[in-house]
């Protein structure tokens, strides 16, 4: 065998590069893509992130009867590509910088928040948007268009309604306009 | 392509106008009707002038066949179409920017038969199989109509790729189907029939060898066990930035071409202009990909030969690349940046100087690791001589990528199709002549020192350039063809996207660089030995877990035995087969 | 190495007292999770000294790595593999689409991750999980190391508005307008991506919440900003954000007089 003396140098003058890990923490670099982490406290079940999660993993279920929506990740499917860490209009996920998610069973790589739903002040009954959002979304409206005092009152009672509601109400009002009498002491 | 200037706009209509006067003058009564946009002739002929017509251009216009799309298109018209996507050469040798040749053909609904074009262009011949797997339409004549895409247990007259079929349809079961068959004719050959066979038997091998001694006499291979459907569910279940998340995932090493190959077919039918800044560091990132998979194969390619410390080393300093990556994406592998009009991290001072540092150090480690694995004798004897592609079958099989090049065909996409920002940055396109596995391993190793250039000198351009890192605001049209292309590690990456209604793809289709590498593999094994199969596969850089078993066939007795993959490489490693074959006599 | 170090590593001999033979089995992946579990290999990472080796027959094995969302065509060859393992054995789905069928889940030509067509005993999510993922996983399968992620269960009935009622309100400083401050992260998103984007938007609404007066904002910006990156290209748009405020003030400021 030719002693390849290149070989030989090169190889000498390695050092020994395996990292310490698991024994010790090991360092990822600064926008890592790890694990998606939700606050609680800000999410508000807009559903963007379901909207956008490529392979499905965010899933938003409403159950109106109980009033409730449901917000749920599943890590097993996550690809870890930060979709919902762009879009949430809120900043409440966030992908951090953790990579050690392996688990025993399927059940612990969930994650639910339960959101209450909005109740229509009109009929009492549950809709499709959660409380949250609806009071989100209506502060918001009245910021932007920086309305008089007044006007916030009736954007707030415009807002917490149904959409069952809502288009009964503009189809009265276009009923009532086109044949004046029609409803009368109905409307708003 | 909106990053070329008009001038170029200019001299491609010349240049496209002058082939298509010379396809007039042949086959005037066969065109349909033809025009000319940006950088792309589109023809449309009668069916029956098919074959003659792609023959023509592909053989006498000096063509290369990069893909080959089928569309159901009845909603539209009732017809299916057929685009045969050709990259023409260009009228002058040494015209740098290529055109392409688009022909299309209407298949009506009632009438789905169609002339081959597979028995004078062989390089067609998988495309066409694959429009019968997921299509239903007939190419007349071909060769070999075997299944090549769909599961074996699939029905009989279910077509994933028509409109009526649902993406999350599951038809039942049914015994599967598929015949191995022999090229080489011989009476002593028993023609064996692979199926029905029951679940619990030997699982089918993905490749057979034909072998007489040592020999190999003929190759046949059964791929496709990674089909996911992906171009269906894009279809309707993915808007046109989330596709591009499932084009990173078609591949485990070139996943980040292919989502950029995807977005510059989709910028195409839009008409889009990606910002300058965005542009260069799609081709920071590109270059960095093809870094970490030439590193690949070739820490393989030294496992194959036997030459471990060869491995051991290139794996180490690989890790470096794997370390950029996570610097300028936050992934090792998926960067997930590639979205319709830009990208979607920036690569701040900080974050360039960490690159910068890691290149140098890179270039000098791998310099040195290069200079000993390439006087190795192992290695040389191993791979000198073996596994030769001759320049001839490499043009009619439309090889790309370093299989062409090893042959001394000088295919590069990044010169041929400039996109992203390779007009800007200075790099030379490595061929060597010798076609065999030594020249394909040196013109990766060539392209490695090259790709480091290429990411030290676009960052320093990137310092002086400014403005957004994505176009906002664009205007998404219906129903337009775009064509993106790029070079992946492996070769020339064609996508081919029919835009759609409601943000989301009506067909798209892609074109992995192995799969035109492929039908090259029998020529290149032919009268080699097994031992050497495994380092002839290994230089042609396919997907590694494509390959589970193969069966070995003795080609005078018809004895068959079945080993795994890693068994036959093993026995590469050490040089000799010898125990295997005695098995088989 | 400290204490949690050093009692992990008498547990890991412990445990391992012999090697494990770990075999992979791609199912119709990409290839993402194979590399990754290739650069296990890799010197940095270097599964081996745990004894973790990579065998290529199933009658050899312990350990099953199955990667890819176990394609049609695949799904017999799987079980036949999981039949020819002797028992006991450990199944761990490496990556996102082993562990629940990946982004194509629900593709006709796909079964959807391993836990459909054979028991699956620890699940590495990733995509694709890194070398230390993976290492990590595996030792957890072994039940060597502890697992850290836990199901949760949040809740928000009681219709607690705490955290959201800061949306759309701009306490103080030289811009409330909640409309000029979108147009401010657009810019930032637009330019630098939304991590470092959105990074530089926060640093910018602090400075404007910390001044009353146009002629301050240059000067602050530069002070706690500019200075603090030292990099051209954040210059280059936080003077943008200059131009679009100082042009926003100056008009209102007109407005006003008006």
């Amino acid at each position: 065998m030719v002693l390849n003396l290149k070989l030989l140098s090169k190889a000498c003058r390695s050092k020994v590069v395996t990292t310490q890990y698991p024994f010790s923490p090991i360092e990822v670099a600064e926008g890592f893509r790890g694990k998606p982490v939700i606050e609680f406290d800000k999410c508000m079940g807009c559903g963007a992130c379901a909207a956008v999660c490529p392979p499905e993993a965010i899933t938003v279920t409403r159950d109106k009867e109980k009033g409730v929506l449901t917000w749920r990740i599943f890590y097993g499917r996550c690809i870890f590509c930060g979709r919902c860490h762009e879009v949430c209009p809120l900043g409440a996920i966030k992908l951090s910088n953790e990579f050690e998610l392996a688990s025993l069973n399927d059940k612990d790589l969930n994650v639910e928040l339960d959101i209450a739903l909005a109740k229509c002040s009109s009929c009492g009954e549950h809709y499709n948007v959660s409380a949250i959002e609806v009071s989100v979304s209506t502060e918001l409206l009245i910021k932007s268009r920086e309305l008089s005092k007044t006007a916030p009152e009736l954007t707030r009672l415009a807002t917490t309604k149904c959409e069952k509601c809502r288009r009964k109400e503009s189809v009265t009002k276009i009923a009532n306009s086109v044949i004046p009498g029609l409803n009368d002491g109905g409307g708003v | 392509m909106a990053e070329l200037d008009k001038q170029n706009w200019d001299e491609m209509k010349d240049t496209l106008t002058e082939y298509l006067e010379a396809i007039e003058e042949g086959y005037a009564d066969a065109i349909v009707e033809s025009r000319i946009i940006r950088d792309k002739l589109y023809i449309h002929v009668e069916k029956e002038y098919l074959d003659d017509i792609i023959s023509f251009i592909y053989w006498e216009l000096k063509g290369f066949l990069s893909s080959m799309i089928g569309v159901d298109e009845r909603p539209i018209d009732s017809t299916y179409k057929l685009y045969y996507l050709l990259s023409m050469e260009g009228r002058e040798a040494d015209k740098s920017v290529k055109p392409w040749i688009i022909v299309t053909t209407s298949i009506p609904w009632h009438d789905t038969e169609f002339p081959s074009v597979t028995p004078k262009v062989p390089a067609a011949s998988w495309y066409e199989r694959e429009v019968h797997d997921l299509l239903g339409l007939k190419p007349l004549e071909h060769p070999d109509l075997r299944r090549l895409v769909v599961p074996d247990d699939w029905p009989e007259g279910d077509y994933p790729l028509r409109k009526e079929f649902k993406f999350d349809e599951r038809p039942p079961r049914t015994e599967k189907n598929y015949e191995f068959k022999p090229k080489v004719e011989s009476n002593k050959i028993v023609q064996m029939a692979m199926g029905p066979l029951h679940p619990m038997a030997d699982e089918p091998a993905q490749f057979r060898l034909f072998v007489n001694g040592e020999e190999i006499v003929d190759v046949d291979y059964r791929m496709f066990y990674v089909h996911r459907g992906l171009e269906k569910i894009a279809e309707e279940r993915f808007t046109y930035n989330q596709t591009s998340f499932l084009a990173e995932r078609v591949c485990g090493i070139c996943g980040f071409a292919h989502s950029i190959s995807y977005c510059q077919a989709v910028e195409d039918a839009f008409n889009v202009d990606v910002p300058e800044r965005a542009l260069f560091i799609r081709t920071i990132l590109l270059e960095i990909e093809r870094l970490h998979s030439h590193m690949l194969n070739l820490g393989i390619a030294c496992h194959l030969t036997g030459f471990d410390w060869g491995f051991t080393q290139i794996f180490k300093i690989r890790e470096s690349v794997m370390k950029m990556a996570e610097i300028l994406t936050g992934g090792r592998k998926t960067y997930g940046m590639a979205i319709v009009g830009g990208v979607r991290r920036d690569i701040l001072r900080e974050q360039a100087d960490k690159v910068i540092e890691e290149l140098r150090t890179l270039r000098k480690e791998f310099s040195e690791i290069w200079d000993v694995v390439s006087t190795t004798k192992t290695l040389i004897d191993r791979t000198e001589g073996v596994g030769i592609l001759p320049a001839k079958i490499a043009r009619s099989v439309s090889v790309v990528g370093p299989m062409a090049r090893g042959s001394g065909l000088s295919r590069d996409a990044r010169k041929d199709h400039p996109h992203a920002a390779y007009k800007h940055v200075p790099f030379k396109v490595q061929t060597q002549n010798k076609g065999d596995a030594l020249a394909r391993f040196t013109v990766r190793s060539g392209e490695i020192m090259e790709s480091i250039s290429i990411v030290e000198h676009a960052l320093d351009a990137l310092q002086s350039i400014g403005g957004p890192i994505v176009t906002e605001n664009i205007e998404p049209v219906e129903y337009a063809s775009g064509v993106g292309v790029d070079e992946a590690p492996r070769g020339e990456n064609p996508h081919f996207v029919i835009t759609g209604k409601d943000s989301r793809v009506y067909r798209w289709r892609v074109r992995a660089a192995t799969y035109n590498n492929w039908p090259a593999l029998p020529y290149m094994s032919r009268g080699y030995t097994i031992a050497d199969f495994p380092v002839i596969v290994g230089s042609l850089d396919p997907c590694y877990s494509c390959t589970e078993r193969v069966e070995l066939v003795n080609a005078e007795t018809g004895k068959t035995i079945v080993v795994s993959y890693s068994e036959l490489e093993k026995r590469s490693i050490k040089g000799s087969t010898k125990p295997l074959l005695d098995k088989l006599r | 190495m400290d204490e949690v170090g050093k009692e992990i590593k008498k547990r890991v001999y412990d445990v391992l007292g012999r090697s494990v033979y770990a075999l992979r089995v791609d199912t119709g992946s990409c290839n993402g999770c194979e590399i990754e579990i290739f650069a296990t290999l890799a010197p940095q990472i270097d599964i081996e000294r745990f004894g973790i080796h990579l065998v290529a027959s199933p009658r050899h094995a312990d350990v099953m790595l199955v990667t890819g969302p176990v394609t049609r065509q695949y799904r017999p060859v799987l079980l036949n593999i999981y039949e020819q393992m002797p028992d006991p054995k450990v199944v761990v789905a490496v990556g996102a689409c082993a562990c629940g069928g990946g982004i194509w889940y629900n593709s006709y030509a796909v079964e959807g991750g391993a836990p459909e067509v054979i028991p699956v005993d620890a699940y590495i999510p990733g995509c694709p999980p890194s070398p230390y993922s993976i290492l990590y996983g595996v030792l957890v399968a072994l039940d060597v190391l502890e697992q850290k992620i836990k199901y949760q269960k949040g809740s928000r009935m009681d219709d607690s508005r705490v955290e959201n009622e800061k949306v759309g309100k701009v306490e103080k400083g030289l811009v409330t307008d909640w409309e000029l401050v979108r147009e401010l992260e657009n810019i930032c998103r637009k330019h630098l991506g939304y991590i470092q984007g959105l990074k530089v938007f926060h640093e910018y609404m602090g400075v404007l919440g910390r001044i009353e007066d146009l002629d301050e904002l240059i000067a602050e910006v530069d002070d706690s900003i500019v200075s603090k990156y030292s990099d051209p290209r954040i210059d280059d748009v936080v003077y943008k954000l200059n131009e679009v405020v100082r042009k926003r003030v100056l008009r209102k400021m007109c407005a006003a007089e008006i």
